[in-house]
C-alpha cells in the first residue's frame, strides 16, 4: 500500500508541478489589460458583477 | 492508538500544538491587514472586508503549502518527523480558514443580503479574462470539507487505511483547484508581481521537494532467498542501534528488521494505523515507534503494549556464520518470536 502510494506521489508531481506553472503563465497572459477600463463600446469591465452586488 | 473510543485524545502536546496554530493564524491575518492597510499603496481604497478576505485566503494557502511540504521533508530528513504527528490538525485549521474566506466572500459579493450569494457566484460569466475563479474555489472547498470531515480516526478505521489514504490524496486536486482559483482571481485583480512570484515559488518548492523525496525513498530491490528459503541480510552490525533495515520480500511486501542492543527482531513494515513505514521509525522506550503518528509495537511479538490492541505479523531471524538470516514466511499477527542475539 505504502509503496503504491509513494509511486503515485512520484508520478503525480512531475506532471502536476509543470501543469500548475503553465496554468499560472496562462493566467498572467490573460490578465485584463486594465483593472479600471474606460467605459465604451467593446470595453470589457474588470468586474462584471451587477452593480447592486457591491456592498 | 485504539484502546477505547475517544473523540480526541487530548494531551499537553496537542493543546500546545493547536494553540500555536491558532495564534499563528491570528497573527498572520492581523499582520496581513495591518501591513496592507498602512504599508502598501496598492491597498488604498480597498475595504477592510476585502483585506480580511484576502488575509484568510492567503493564510489558508500558505498553510496548505506547509501541509504538503511536511511529507517529503520527513522523507528527506527524519528530524521533520515531529511535524507529522498532528498534521491533520493543520489540515482542519486550513479548511476552517478557507471556509471563513469563502463565507466572507459570499456575503460580501452578495451585498450582505442584497443578492443571493450562491447566485452571485454562478452569475460570474466566462469572459475574456478566463474561467470563473469562484467555481474553482468552491470545488476546492468541497474537497477540503470532505477531507476535514473524514480526518478523524473513526473514518480511518471505517473506510480502511488504504481507502482513507487514497481519499486524502484528493488534496492534490484541491491544491490544483486553489492555484487556478488564485491565478484567475487575485492574480487578475492584482498588478503586483509579488503574488505571481510567490505562487510560482510555492508550486516550484512543492514540486522539487516531492520529486527529491521520491528519488531518495526508492525501496531496495527484493532480496533473494537461499536454498532453505532464508534471506541473507549480511552482518548484523550493519543495522544501527535502535533503528531498522528495510527488507523487500521476493513474494512482495516488506519487513522491518530492528536492532535493540544486541538483539534483532523482524516485524511487518506496515503500521496497523495508516500503513506508515515502520522501518523508518526507531525503538523508543523498548518499543518500535512508527515515524508517522507514534504507534508502538513490541518488536518480539508485533503487538502494541497494553492496553492497546494492534498486532502485526512477525518473522523468524537467526544468526548463521556471523550473518543475520530472515525467514520470509510471515507468522500470524502477534506471534512471539525469540529475538536473534549476537555476543556483545
Amino acid at each position: 500500500m505504502l509503496a503504491r502510494q509513494r509511486k503515485a506521489h512520484a508520478l503525480i508531481w512531475p506532471v502536476l508541478g509543470p501543469a500548475l506553472l503553465a496554468l499560472l503563465v496562462w493566467a498572467l497572459l490573460t490578465r485584463p489589460a486594465s483593472l479600471d477600463p474606460a467605459p465604451g463600446p467593446g470595453a470589457a469591465p474588470a468586474d462584471s458583477r451587477p452593480p447592486e452586488a457591491a456592498p | 492508538m485504539s484502546a477505547t473510543y475517544r473523540f480526541v485524545n487530548w494531551n499537553r502536546h496537542k493543546r500546545v500544538y493547536n494553540a500555536a496554530i491558532a495564534a499563528g493564524a491570528l497573527l498572520y491575518v492581523a499582520g496581513f491587514v495591518v501591513i496592507s492597510r498602512f504599508a502598501l499603496p496598492a491597498a488604498e481604497g480597498v475595504g477592510d472586508e476585502v483585506l480580511i478576505m484576502r488575509a484568510l485566503g492567503s493564510c489558508a494557502l500558505v498553510l496548505l503549502h506547509v501541509i504538503l511540504a511536511i511529507g517529503p521533508l520527513v522523507r528527506l530528513d527524519r528530524r521533520f518527523a515531529a511535524l507529522l504527528y498532528n498534521r491533520r490538525h493543520l489540515g482542519v485549521t486550513m479548511f476552517l480558514l478557507a471556509l471563513a474566506h469563502a463565507l466572507l466572500a459570499l456575503l460580501y459579493y452578495g451585498g450582505f443580503g442584497v443578492q443571493n450569494p450562491i447566485e452571485a457566484i454562478f452569475a460570474a460569466p466566462l469572459g475574456p479574462a478566463g474561467p470563473p475563479f469562484e467555481i474553482f474555489g468552491l470545488a476546492a472547498l468541497a474537497i477540503l470539507f470532505l477531507m476535514a470531515a473524514t480526518s478523524h480516526d473513526f473514518w480511518l478505521a471505517t473506510l480502511s487505511p488504504r481507502l482513507w489514504k487514497w481519499l486524502h490524496m484528493l488534496v492534490y486536486l484541491a491544491y490544483a483547484l486553489l492555484i487556478a482559483h488564485v491565478s484567475f482571481g487575485a492574480l487578475h485583480s492584482d498588478r503586483s508581481p509579488l503574488l505571481a512570484a510567490a505562487l510560482a515559488a510555492g508550486v516550484l518548492l512543492l514540486t522539487t521537494l516531492h520529486i527529491a523525496a521520491a528519488r531518495r525513498s526508492r525501496p531496495p530491490a527484493p532480496s533473494a532467498a537461499d536454498q532453505q528459503g532464508w534471506i541473507d541480510l549480511g552482518p548484523p552490525a550493519q543495522i544501527p542501534g535502535s533503528r531498522a533495515r528495510l527488507v523487500c520480500l521476493p513474494q512482495g511486501g516488506s519487513v522491518a528488521v530492528f536492532r535493540d542492543g544486541n538483539t534483532f527482531s523482524a516485524i511487518s513494515n506496515v503500521c496497523a494505523h495508516q500503513g506508515g513505514p515502520l522501518a523508518e521509525g526507531k525503538i523508543v522506550s523498548g518499543c518500535v515507534t512508527c515515524p508517522w503518528h507514534g504507534y508502538q509495537y513490541i518488536a518480539a511479538s508485533g503487538t502494541s503494549p497494553p492496553p492497546y490492541t494492534e498486532k502485526l505479523p512477525t518473522y523468524q531471524l537467526r544468526i548463521s556464520a556471523g550473518r543475520l538470516m530472515l525467514n520470509p514466511r510471515a507468522n500470524p499477527p502477534g506471534t512471539h518470536v525469540t529475538p536473534a542475539e549476537v555476543a556483545p
